[in-house]
């Protein structure tokens, strides 16, 4: 049974990584940022610890595109804490710059514990992002997999090696 | 104690990030945050701030967990020896690495403790120490508007020029209020979990 109370870390809304149920506290988004920026490495998925402490339902991921969008594809997901995909969008045309892209999935329930939200580019668009400095991103725990799109049913994480944090989500609202 | 969870399973608790360092909302991160300590994405290589200086940063758990590794964040010049380790809300020292040659530059340096270690809900506090001023570690880049604003948020320090070997933390750690005016990032790493 779980405590009838949202806790002071748990998302209203929104989950993505702006909240502290994920990696805001280290990260440091900042006023001069998140801003654009082409995709890390075509194919190279990059995964986002969050953790819930009481139950939270999704309908739609989201992100934020940056200026360049286009032919390549975005595929989001979000995975177990022990690397098994629960639910992804799929790879999802990139449209429109500088704007948030929902992209509605199956109505999902993720009980409290531990999770990474995924995402992935196969090409060079790009997203908002934060730029983080050295191995803050992997101080932090995010982790990374090559030639992972569109996203695996199982992913094998290796340490992180970018500076790239971009901003995505999942929500249970119609918009954000 | 209560039961560890497995990984991946749903948990009554809100559970502990695949690491945990002093940058974290379950450390000082949010804090540091909120105060412009962070720099955005910048920070600097420093030289340890005193030899044999032990610093403490204080952290929390919600949940049981297993830790099996700690790691520094290495900065330009590698020196000296270090010492890593965590301490209960009583000072008490739950474990620790012991000294050892500071190795490998920009970049990270992971050590595993000899036992896993593990922790029930509670406070604690992650320590660093080395016995010289020539190792570097990555720290903040800005200093508190005022002085005093990390031993608002519980840091701690201690020389361990006294013990038997300096520089290596003790059993119980006799903190003294924190004069410096960064923090260095360091952390802890969950069994199971990709660094």
């Amino acid at each position: 049974m779980h405590p009838p109370f949202v806790s002071q870390v748990d998302p209203a809304a929104s989950l993505s990584t702006l909240h502290q149920a994920s990696v805001n506290g280290g990260v440091s988004w900042t006023v001069a940022g998140p801003s654009t920026a082409a995709w890390v490495t075509v194919n190279r998925a990059i995964y986002v610890p969050v953790r819930l402490a009481t139950p939270f339902r999704f309908t739609q991921f989201f992100w934020m595109n940056g200026t360049v969008v286009g032919a390549p594809d975005v595929d989001a997901g979000i995975y177990h804490a022990n690397g098994s995909r629960i639910i992804s969008t799929g790879l999802t045309t990139h449209v429109t710059s500088n704007v948030i892209q929902l992209v509605n999935v199956t109505d999902t329930t993720l009980l409290p514990g531990l999770y990474y939200l995924a995402i992935v580019l196969n090409g060079s668009s790009g997203l908002f992002r934060q730029s983080l400095g050295g191995a803050r991103a992997r101080i932090l725990g995010v982790v990374e997999e090559g030639s992972a799109s569109p996203l695996p049913a199982v992913m094998t994480p290796t340490a992180s090696t970018q500076q790239y944090m971009p901003l995505f989500g999942v929500t249970a609202l119609a918009s954000v | 104690m209560s039961p560890v969870y497995p990984i991946g399973e749903p948990t009554p608790y809100l559970e502990c990030f695949p690491t945990l360092s002093s940058l974290h909302h379950d450390a000082i991160g949010s804090e540091a945050n909120r105060w412009s300590l962070l720099g955005g994405g910048s920070f600097n290589s420093a030289a340890w701030y005193a030899a044999s200086l032990a610093v403490y940063v204080p952290f929390r758990l919600f949940a049981p967990t297993i830790f099996d590794r700690m790691f520094t964040y290495n900065g330009g010049t590698a020196g000296n020896s270090l010492d890593l380790g965590v301490y209960d809300s009583s000072l008490i020292r739950r474990a620790s690495m012991g000294l050892a040659v500071q190795s490998g530059t920009n970049g990270l340096q992971i050590r595993t403790f000899g036992a896993d270690l593990v922790l029930g809900p509670g406070r604690y506090f992650m320590a660093l120490s080395m016995n010289g001023t020539t190792g570097t570690f990555f720290v903040n880049t800005t200093s508190p508007p005022v002085a005093g604003v990390y031993r608002c948020m519980g840091l701690f320090e201690q020389s361990l020029s006294g013990e038997s070997t300096p520089g290596t933390l003790p059993a119980t750690a006799a903190v003294t209020a924190y004069a410096r005016t960064t923090f260095p990032w360091f952390g802890l790493v969950r069994k199971g979990f990709t660094i």
